[in-house]
């Protein structure tokens, strides 16, 4: 079927995916958004949350964290500043990552509060993705 | 002359050495490597940054206030970040980048009367400026290949608090870029505050304006992409900077080891005759020996 996208997953350091996909899913700042075949220009910025990218019955997971994707003439270019995919998260890892900060006491500042809590944030999109 | 035991001694020692630096040699020739794959990985995502920037100008962001672009009237705290190697022993690199950063810093002060501070990543550079005791704003050493984007990340955000804060007015990079595969330069540019970089506007035809779906607004996506953009270019400098660390140290390394080389056949050379010699005095005395004899 030629009703395909071309899809670039890059990191600063890497590239993660490329290859043709039927249909993508991305975790933008507000919510997921889908991209189909012919989908209108667009550029938007991406939140915390995994990445799906399907081709017939196959489904690729990825974790992102911050970054742009960009869709323009059936080309979408996904800028993420983290990203990694779904084998190289280690379920029991990370479940000890998060028990291991979740145990610590709660620290006074608001700011530390709020980087650490970030901080499970990602560790449990990690997870969730890892878990599937 | 040097006797012939004196000689061998210095042969030795010679062809040890080069078994040191044609080692140092081929260490540094797989560490550049290594550091030439992770700027090729790099590439690409700087590359589609720059044409996102470029799709959002075309849109009409471009006179967008954004606090990293904005030039302040009188700039007088200016932050100069100097990156160089935390080992010598690769010729004339770092005092390169060292005497770049000092030149401009000594313009800035004696020239313009500027307060100029400097933040030094690497050993060498550290050491020199504590030599001369030029005092430094900060100093760490240079992670090498340890370099994560996220180190370049934390760096930036730094940078871009100082900056923003009014801590400084003007933050400046010194590093060597690739100018080609073979060439590298000790330069410094500008940081902060962003420039509209140059030569932006291409009205091409065939690429007419496209329009955009911009989630959530244009602006928003602006100002998250300029520190993106910055962290980028540091990620690339210090990235840049450790490729050629890595290149000079080997082509010093191959210096080296070619007069090592030379070196050790001179002195073979030396070591033969000083025998030839020997032998043809033994000889002469035997032979005068005999002689006496009849």
């Amino acid at each position: 079927m030629a009703l395909k996208l071309n899809c670039n997953v890059l990191t600063p350091e890497r590239q993660i995916y490329e290859g043709q996909i039927d249909f993508a899913v991305v975790q933008a700042y507000d919510g997921e958004m889908g991209f189909l075949y012919n989908h209108a220009p667009l550029i938007s910025e991406l939140g915390t949350g995994e990445i799906r990218l399907r081709t017939g019955d196959n489904t690729e997971y990825f974790y992102v964290d911050g970054g742009f994707v960009e869709i323009k003439n059936n080309s979408l270019i996904i800028l993420a500043q983290e990203a990694a995919i779904k084998q190289e998260l280690k379920a029991d890892v990370l479940e000890a990552k998060i028990k291991e900060i979740s145990a610590l006491p709660r620290p006074e500042g608001y700011a530390e509060r709020l980087t650490i809590d970030i901080e499970l944030k990602k560790l449990k999109a990690r997870l969730q993705i890892a878990k599937k | 002359m040097a006797t012939q035991r004196e000689i061998l001694k210095r042969i030795n020692s010679v062809k040890n050495t080069q078994k040191i630096t044609r080692t140092m040699e081929m260490v540094s020739t797989a560490k550049m490597k290594k550091m030439q794959d992770r700027i090729v990985m790099s590439k690409p995502y700087a590359e589609k940054l720059e044409t996102i920037i470029e799709h959002l100008r075309q849109t009409g962001v471009e006179d967008v206030f954004d606090p990293l672009m904005q030039e302040r009237p009188d700039p007088n705290r200016i932050l100069i970040l100097m990156i160089t190697g935390n080992r010598g022993l690769c010729g004339g690199f770092n005092t390169r980048i060292i005497e770049n950063t000092i030149g401009f810093k000594s313009k800035l002060t004696i020239e313009e009367g500027k307060e100029v501070l400097v933040y030094s990543i690497g050993k060498k550079g550290t050491n020199y400026l504590r030599f001369i005791k030029e005092p430094m704003f900060k100093s760490v050493l240079n992670p090498e290949d340890k370099f994560k984007f996220d180190d370049a990340s934390k760096l930036g955000e730094e940078l871009i608090n100082l900056f923003v804060t009014g801590e400084v007015d003007e933050v400046y990079v010194s590093y060597t870029k690739i100018m080609t595969r073979s060439t590298q330069k000790a330069v410094i540019s500008r940081l902060l505050p962003l420039k509209p970089e140059g030569g932006a506007i291409q009205e091409s035809v065939e690429e007419f304006h496209v329009e955009y779906i911009f989630e959530p607004n244009p602006y928003k996506i602006f100002s998250s992409l300029l520190p993106l953009y910055i962290k980028m270019k540091l990620y690339a400098a210090v990235l840049e900077t450790g490729f050629s660390e890595n290149f000079a140290r080997r082509v010093a390394m191959k210096n080296a080891t070619d007069a090592a080389k030379e070196m050790v056949r001179d002195l073979t050379i030396t070591y033969n005759r000083a025998r030839q010699a020997k032998i043809t005095k033994e000889i002469s005395e035997i032979v005068g020996g005999a002689a006496a004899l009849e």
